[in-house]
């Protein structure tokens, strides 16, 4: 028997998920857990941002850009709502996770304070680059410059 | 501008990672379009997040996609019918009555026509009054014809005393 239109949309869909959950599911899972520092709320938010994107698959740009960054952004805004709506952490306590001794992987030993803090900002937090400069009253020049440095160590510590 | 100072200044990581302003980001996109450098710095920039991403990756339990399988099926019971694509039917005269459903639907092909559910209705209470007109008109006609006879019986009687009369004057 033919499928009916939203039932073989459905699959497709799901199956389009599916190939993104096996190629970035861990990947995404560790982003989470730098960011909550709970393995089993990283877990339910992995959970919760699949299910998110398979519903807004078809507004999100797949071709515009690789499907980690995508998927990347579409989970850090997903996050930065929980924060603003109070569900995950409130912002005042971010800095609690900026603590190099918190995170499970190597690069914060490399990093100075200020890149540490701009990076995290960045990368998991989604500051824009105004916000963390006016926060560490720096240009955002400087700030700019600070996070490429931070992202070069990153890439010569993924090459060794 | 110097290109090499443009992709130096930090400004395409502050783009990848969605921290540039939007003038920003409007301008990264002009030049991305003039500079392929710019191009192929941003391609590069990408492939080092992922593999920067994927550096810190922790395997998820086996079960996790069950979950997400699981919860996908539940929202997908629950149809989003805006994500449908809709097929529109070719429009018709009067197409845009039909919404309305208070318009007789023809097909000139077919011998049956449908009618809105209300009609049927209408129809009952027309064929009712129309028995009830019907009983009404009987009933006048028959009182009407009674009557004619009464005034007729009542005029011969007339008549008849009035020859009386006359008999009875002439007599005297």
């Amino acid at each position: 028997m033919l499928k009916t239109e939203p039932q073989a949309l459905i699959e497709n869909k799901q199956a389009s998920v599916r190939v993104l959950y096996d190629r970035h599911a861990s990947t995404l899972l560790g982003y989470l857990f730098e960011i909550v520092k709970d393995r089993n709320l990283a877990e339910e938010y992995l959970v919760k941002i699949f299910c998110d994107v398979s519903q807004h698959f078809n507004e999100i740009n797949w071709d515009d850009t690789n499907s980690w960054c995508q998927l990347q952004r579409f989970a850090k805004n997903k996050i930065s709502q929980l924060i603003n709506s109070g569900n995950l952490v409130k912002d005042s306590d971010i800095h609690r996770f900026v603590n190099p001794a918190d995170s499970h992987h190597k690069y914060p030993d490399l990093f100075s304070e200020e890149q540490h803090q701009i990076f995290y900002g960045v990368y998991y937090y989604g500051k824009s680059i105004e916000e963390i400069s006016k926060e560490l009253n720096k240009t955002e020049e400087s700030t700019r410059k600070a996070l490429k440095e931070a992202f070069t160590i990153m890439r010569n510590s993924c090459e060794n | 501008m110097k290109i090499n100072e443009y992709i130096e200044s930090g400004i395409l990581e502050a783009y990848v990672l969605g921290a540039a302003s939007e003038a920003e980001a409007r301008e990264l996109l002009y030049l991305k379009a003039k500079h392929p450098e710019i191009q192929d710095a941003l391609v590069d920039l990408e492939i080092d997040m992922e593999r920067i991403a994927e550096n810190m990756a922790i395997i998820p339990p086996a079960d996790t996609w069950l979950k997400i399988e699981s919860q996908l099926n539940e929202l997908a019971e629950i149809p989003d019918f805006e994500s449908i694509p809709i097929r529109r039917q070719p429009e018709r005269k009067g197409g845009e009555h039909r919404k309305s459903g208070q318009f007789i639907d023809v097909d000139a092909s077919s011998s049956h026509m449908r009618v809105h559910k209300i009609w049927r209705w209408l129809f009952i209470g027309v064929f009712i009054l129309g028995k009830i007109f019907l009983g009404f008109a009987i009933y006048f006609y028959l009182e009407n014809r009674q009557l004619k006879q009464e005034v007729l019986k009542l005029k011969t009687q007339l008549e008849r005393y009035e020859r009386q009369e006359v008999d009875h004057s002439d007599f005297r």
